[in-house]
């Protein structure tokens, strides 16, 4: 009798090691859907960078519950009808979360994908106001583009002096420059100053600015505001800078990446940014992450690197607690509320808008400087 | 786990080993073989990207190449825009080349037509200082690759080759797309991937342009994170799109870039795989073949089994007639024949088994009766027998029993009782109870040699049978043994009619069990005695007018005492550790006390011990113990007894001595006085008479002789006129005979205070005259000892109701001791008598000039031979004796006394008739 348990147990001993290689968790598949090539690339590269190290961070903590993170990347470049594509094939392998878009011209597109899925995005960068307010599947961790905007034209006007401005903003991306050429001058002429002339160009058609830009400064401006991606925002300034070395420029959010500064070199200095990333903060979490970004990817986090950082503890933040309480994860972001964001709390509202401190820096020796 | 059949067993066994091998195989397959094929796939793959490496370097010299062809022409002002135009259009791979300022300012650019010649102009002036390319090469002074450098053209990422020029910097872009197709040319074509990373890791190209952003930065590989020398080849698994590669990260010498080989996992591990499947396939037809091997030896195993199991049955059957049916297995017939050996010799154990066990039913039965036996202590001892007797013919399997008991001569046998069987079956008429020893028949032979006796054929003939009488139990076989206390049979018990044959255990059992009896009783008898013994000890040591205390002797603890003992301290029963020796000895008395213990005696004499009381007083004790143990504890069991009256009676005793020696002195003084007296009596009746006679011879010779000297008186008689003499000679005669009646009167004094305790208590005394006869005794001491004796006695006649002479010998002492103790003739002695206030007492007061006494002299002075004159021949009985006689005539003595000031001693005694 003895015998037959004994052979029992090196039958069962040998299947448990073939079932313990076989038994791994499921893993928790997040997505991430940004521009990872063209001339917005650093936005979603930056981005994906940030997403990866909360990931990463994460499976070494145990994942979700002890399930493996795993991260399904999809790189739209900057395509609406590709982006379409990559998130059906996220949908489809199971995704519930989906970090991105990084741009407003893509969320238009993919966001009513996810209203029969119950998936829900979550971005990291896209400020257009076209989102505000709705009951959707639509999540973000940045402010809306009038909290930058009305800020912008104010410090503009009220501490730099500005009073008439000429603004240029990329047509690709009209959702969020629209809205954001839109709100700034609402502001600023609502301050006191004057919008003397706009101009519209659409990124990758148009790459010659040096006529547009003698015609911006000969409408007798004291300000320029550009909106767009950083590669057309150099290109833009460096025109500008080329016909008028004193000329102020104001930069949109969107521009305010690392790569914009490699690109537009000394005549980005003096250039005003705004932006949600306090370059200047000194607070433990955001030195951890600098230090670990840089010297993971070996360049300084730009803030599509912190949003993507911040959209991705939310994500991860909400799949864990789904484990306990399980409901679709847009009421369970929306529970929860209240997130620590890198630089400080992030507040959800019911619409999936969030609140968040912004700021408005200024280039300064190769630089940003945050000013406010 | 319950039984199961052998064929499931046999089954189970065939599954274990080929089953086990089988995993075994398998695991070893996955455990060995394909780490080894990983390992020659990384090798593999490590040599492959080292080719690819320089494949790539070699894609880069053409590049520099391309870009140097401006150091071959000669540029100027005019044709340089022209110039490097052409170089861009003429190269696949430059997307454009920018002429620099040492400032980072573009002078000329140079690009392909497909772009706007506008352009020219827009970017003649571009700061592209921060350029990664520019930075480089500006700093080293060489010629330099960038990392991911940003098109100022298109604004895309490429990459650039930078070398100083003339003063400025020259800038080669290359396209990303020409590298990635350059990949895709180099490829293995196998699904492999390559990818080409700058210095951060950022991945710049990849050989279908496919993965060239997407995958981004092979930092975030987990192959690179874990190995700490990123300049080495790396290998190892890594996933891209869901799909599993075998990677090698390599990097290329020339621009420090990394390169990634990602081999497709099924490819890579193609041959371990196949190997795998064919070994897998291998042991599959191996487990078939064994399973049906196994299989036909079940069956046939199955059926010779069931044909073992179908003899097995015939032997529990007990089958006389075993047959067995070979079926051609040898080790089966051998097993079976071993089994036949086997069955005959098992049936032959049975028979020892159960006569065994007959035996071990036996003495089961034996155990019970002798452990029900010990259980019946509590019972009367004819019980007791009655059950001995009873479990006798049990345990000896016998169906009838008696016992007789023997007088003290073993003698007389007289029945105790017979079995209950026999009480039933037994038709003798008045069977007598009594059978003297001598008239018994073979029964009595057991008395008679003193030892067990078997008949176990008691029909057959026997002269010592004396027949039974008509109705006995009819006896078949009979076994009878005496029992013996101290070296006598006591007892006489048979039993009989067993089925089988009497033997040495039956007598065995039989002592056994009449010993166990016998001892039982006597052990009864032993504790009745011994309670009887208990209960006597309890009587007396609650009866005993003695204190018995026990104490611990390791703490000296009271643990029990009688109750003579709580009397006798005044202490209540539940204060028992008030009768500590701490509390009731005092410190001199305790040392004796543990002195003794320490010593280790055994029996303890202490005496003159004084015990002390809770209200403070304390009395002489005596105390005897005995140390004993009680429950192993060491125990001392102490006998107090209070001394006080003992103490009394020795006073008492001493008292009666003292009043013995001085009755036995007082009848020797009468003695003497009797003895004296006469012989003074007689020569002083002699001198009163011869005086008398001589008084007349004297007046009838006086005239004669004046008639003789014719009436002249001057003649002489003894030399004295006459004259003289007449007067004299009558007179001296007369002094004679007044002398010789005084010497009467003593006497006759003498006489009478000798004669003691003639009137005794119920007589009378007058004290005036007990004085007056003390004072005329002790006159001459009194002369000697002071000049100022005086008396004064009472006018009303002090007489009191005692014995006289007793009386006065109390007076004679006070003054005797008064006279003693004066300093000087010059001291006075008053004797004083009266009548108390009341007129209930009289009163005689003894006041002396003399020493004085203190106070404890005068608490001793009632004590027996206490004398302050031992040296000048005092007794110490004088006081003592009085105070006796006082105390006897119910009357007081008191003592007032100074130092130096004298004494005065206050005597009273009831009066005979109150005043």
């Amino acid at each position: 009798m003895i015998h037959y348990k004994r052979y029992s147990v090196v039958i069962l001993v040998t299947i448990n090691l073939f079932a313990a290689g076989c038994s791994r968790k499921e893993p928790v598949k997040i997505g991430f859907l940004g521009g990872l090539s063209g001339r917005s690339a650093d936005l979603g590269i930056d981005g994906l960078n940030g997403v990866n190290l909360a990931v990463e961070k994460a499976n070494r903590s145990g994942g979700i519950k002890g399930s493996p993170i795993e991260l399904l990347v999809m790189d739209d470049e900057q395509n609406p009808d590709l982006a379409v594509r990559h998130v059906e094939s996220l949908l489809k392998s199971g995704v519930k979360i989906i970090i991105g878009p990084m741009t407003s011209s893509i969320a238009v597109r993919v966001i009513p994908l996810s209203s029969s899925s119950g998936a829900v995005f979550l971005s990291p960068t896209v400020t257009s106001s076209d989102f505000t307010g709705k009951d959707d599947n639509f999540l973000r961790v940045c402010s809306d583009v009038n909290e930058y905007a009305e800020k912008n034209a104010r410090y503009l006007y009220e501490k730099i002096g500005c009073r008439k401005v000429s603004i240029i903003y990329d047509v690709v991306n009209s959702s969020y420059s629209e809205r954001r050429q839109a709100a700034f001058r609402e502001t600023f002429e609502k301050c006191g100053g004057k919008v003397v002339s706009t101009f519209r160009f659409a990124s990758g058609k148009d790459t010659v600015f040096l006529g547009t830009a003698r015609q911006m400064l000969a409408s007798g401006p004291d300000l320029v505001l550009i909106i767009a991606n950083p590669v057309d925002a150099s290109s833009i300034s460096q025109q500008l800078r080329k016909l008028k070395r004193d000329v102020v420029i104001s930069l949109a959010e969107w521009a305010s990446s690392e790569r914009f500064i490699e690109l537009t070199g000394s005549y980005a200095e003096g250039i005003y940014v705004s932006q949600f990333l306090n370059r200047n903060d000194t607070s433990d979490r955001y030195l951890d992450f600098h230090a670990e970004y840089k010297q993971r990817y070996g360049l300084e986090p730009g803030f599509s690197a912190v949003a993507g950082y911040d959209a991705a503890m939310i994500a991860i933040t909400a799949l864990t607690r789904q484990v306990a309480y399980p409901r679709n994860a847009k009421e369970t972001i929306v529970s929860i509320g209240r997130f620590q964001g890198l630089q400080g709390p992030i507040a959800i509202d019911r619409f999936g808008d969030s609140q968040r401190s912004t700021f408005l820096s200024v280039i300064r020796n190769g630089k940003y400087l945050t000013l406010e | 786990m319950p039984p199961r059949s052998i064929k499931k067993i046999l089954a189970f066994h065939f599954a274990y080993i080929t089953i086990i091998p089988f995993t075994l195989l398998f695991a070893l397959t996955l455990m060995l073989v394909l780490p080894r094929e990983k390992a020659e796939v990384n090798e593999r793959n490590q040599q492959l990207a080292v080719i690819i490496d320089e494949r790539i370097e070699s894609f880069l010299n053409e590049q520099v190449f391309e870009i140097n062809k401006v150091f071959f022409i000669e540029l100027n002002e005019q044709n340089v825009q022209r110039l490097l135009d052409r170089i861009v259009e003429d190269s696949e791979s430059l997307n454009a080349l920018y002429l620099v300022t040492t400032a980072g300012i573009i002078k000329k650019c140079g690009f392909s037509f497909e772009h706007e010649d506008a352009l020219h102009e827009d970017l003649e002036g571009v700061d592209m200082s921060n350029s990664s390319a520019f930075k480089k090469v500006s700093s080293q002074r060489k010629a330099v690759w960038s990392d991911v450098f940003v098109s100022v053209v298109t604004g895309r990422q490429s990459i650039a080759y930078a070398i100083p020029l003339n003063g400025s910097y020259l800038i080669g872009e290359v396209s990303l797309k020409h590298l990635s197709a350059y990949l895709q040319r180099i490829s293995p074509g196998d699904g492999s991937l390559i990818f080409i990373a700058d210095r951060n890791g950022q991945v710049i190209a990849a050989q279908d342009n496919k993965y060239s952003t997407r995958q981004m930065n092979i930092s975030n590989l987990e192959l690179m994170r874990r190995e700490s020398a990123p300049e080495q080849i790396v290998t190892g698994p890594l996933t891209v799109d869901n799909k599993s590669y075998l990677g090698a990260v390599t990097t290329i010498n020339l621009i420090g870039w990394r390169s990634l080989l990602a081999t497709p996992s099924e490819t890579a591990l193609k041959g371990a795989y196949s190997s795998t499947k064919i070994i897998l396939v291998g042991l599959l037809l191996s487990l078939c073949l064994a399973a049906a091997s196994a299989k036909v030896l079940l069956k046939k195993l199955s059926r010779q089994f069931d044909m073992l199991t179908g003899f097995t049955r015939q032997i529990a059957m007990h089958s006389d007639n075993l047959v067995w049916q070979s079926g051609g297995v040898v080790e089966f017939d051998h097993f079976v024949a071993t089994l036949q050996q086997m069955t005959d010799i098992l049936r032959e154990r049975e028979g020892a088994i159960m006569e065994g066990l007959d035996h071990i039913r036996l003495d089961k039965v034996r155990f019970e009766c002798l452990f029900e036996l010990s259980k019946k202590v509590e019972l009367p001892e004819q019980d007791i027998l009655d059950y001995a007797l009873e479990a006798a013919v049990k345990v000896t399997d016998s169906k009838i029993g008696y016992i007789y008991s023997l007088n003290g001569d073993e003698t007389v046998l007289t029945l105790h009782a017979w079995s209950k069987n026999v009480m039933a079956e037994c038709g003798v008429q008045s069977p007598p109870a009594n059978y003297p020893v001598a008239e018994t028949g073979l029964w009595g032979e057991a008395v008679r040699q003193r030892r067990p006796v078997i008949t176990n054929d008691y029909a057959a003939e026997n002269p010592l049978k004396h027949g039974c009488p008509e109705g006995h139990v009819e006896i078949r076989r009979h076994l009878n043994l005496p029992v013996f206390s101290q070296g006598k049979i006591v007892l006489l018990v048979g039993v009989g009619n067993k089925d089988n044959r009497y033997d040495d255990e039956d007598i065995h059992q039989l002592t056994l069990l009449l010993d166990a009896a016998l001892l039982l009783i006597e052990k009864k008898r032993s504790e009745k005695l011994l309670k009887e013994s208990e209960e006597r000890s309890m009587q007396m040591f609650q009866q005993n007018e003695d204190a018995l205390v026990f104490f611990k002797l390791s703490s000296m603890r009271p643990i029990d005492a009688n109750p003579a003992a709580y009397r006798m301290f005044g202490v209540a029963k539940h204060a028992l550790n008030r009768l500590s020796p701490r509390w009731i000895f005092r410190r001199a008395d305790l040392v004796r006390l543990f002195a003794f213990i320490k010593r280790g005696e055994i029996d303890l004499l202490l005496e003159k011990v004084k015990c002390r009381l809770p209200d403070g007083t304390s009395f002489d004790a005596g105390i005897k113990g005995t140390i004993i143990s009680l429950n192993d504890e060491r125990i001392l069991f102490c006998s107090i007894r209070d001394m006080t009256a003992k103490v009394k009676i020795v006073e008492e005793m001493k008292a009666t001595q003292a009043k013995l020696i001085q009755a036995n002195k007082m009848t020797s003084l009468g003695l003497l006085v009797s003895s004296i007296a006469h012989e003074i009596n007689n020569p002083n009746q002699c001198i009163g008479m011869n005086a008398f006679i001589m008084g007349r011879v004297w007046r009838e010779a006086a005239p004669m002789l004046l008639e003789f000297h014719r009436g002249d008186e001057s003649f002489l008689l003894d030399g004295v006129p006459f004259a003289e003499m007449k007067q004299t000679v009558p007179f001296m005669i007369d002094t004679i005979a007044d002398s010789s009646k005084k010497i009467d009167s003593y006497i006759l004094q003498l006489m009478n205070f000798v004669k003691a305790g003639k009137g005794g208590l119920a007589g009378d005394a007058d004290l005036n005259k007990a004085v007056e006869n003390a004072v005329s005794i002790l006159w001459y001491h009194i002369r000697s000892s002071t000049e100022r004796f005086k008396t004064q006695l009472s006018a009303k006649k002090p007489l009191v109701k005692g014995d006289f002479h007793q009386i006065e010998q109390i007076v004679i002492n006070m003054i005797t001791n008064a006279l003693q103790s004066l300093p000087s003739k010059s001291a006075a002695v008053t004797v004083e008598t009266d009548i108390s206030e009341d007129g209930a007492d009289a009163i005689i007061r003894f006041r002396d000039e003399g020493k004085g006494m203190d106070n404890a002299t005068i608490a001793r002075l009632a004590e027996p031979f206490f004398s302050t004159r031992h040296a000048e021949g005092g007794t110490g009985l004088g006081v003592y004796i009085s105070s006796n006689i006082i105390k006897e005539h119910q009357g007081t003595i008191e003592y007032d006394s100074m130092l130096d000031r004298g004494t005065t001693v206050t005597i009273r005694l009831p009066l005979l008739t109150k005043i």
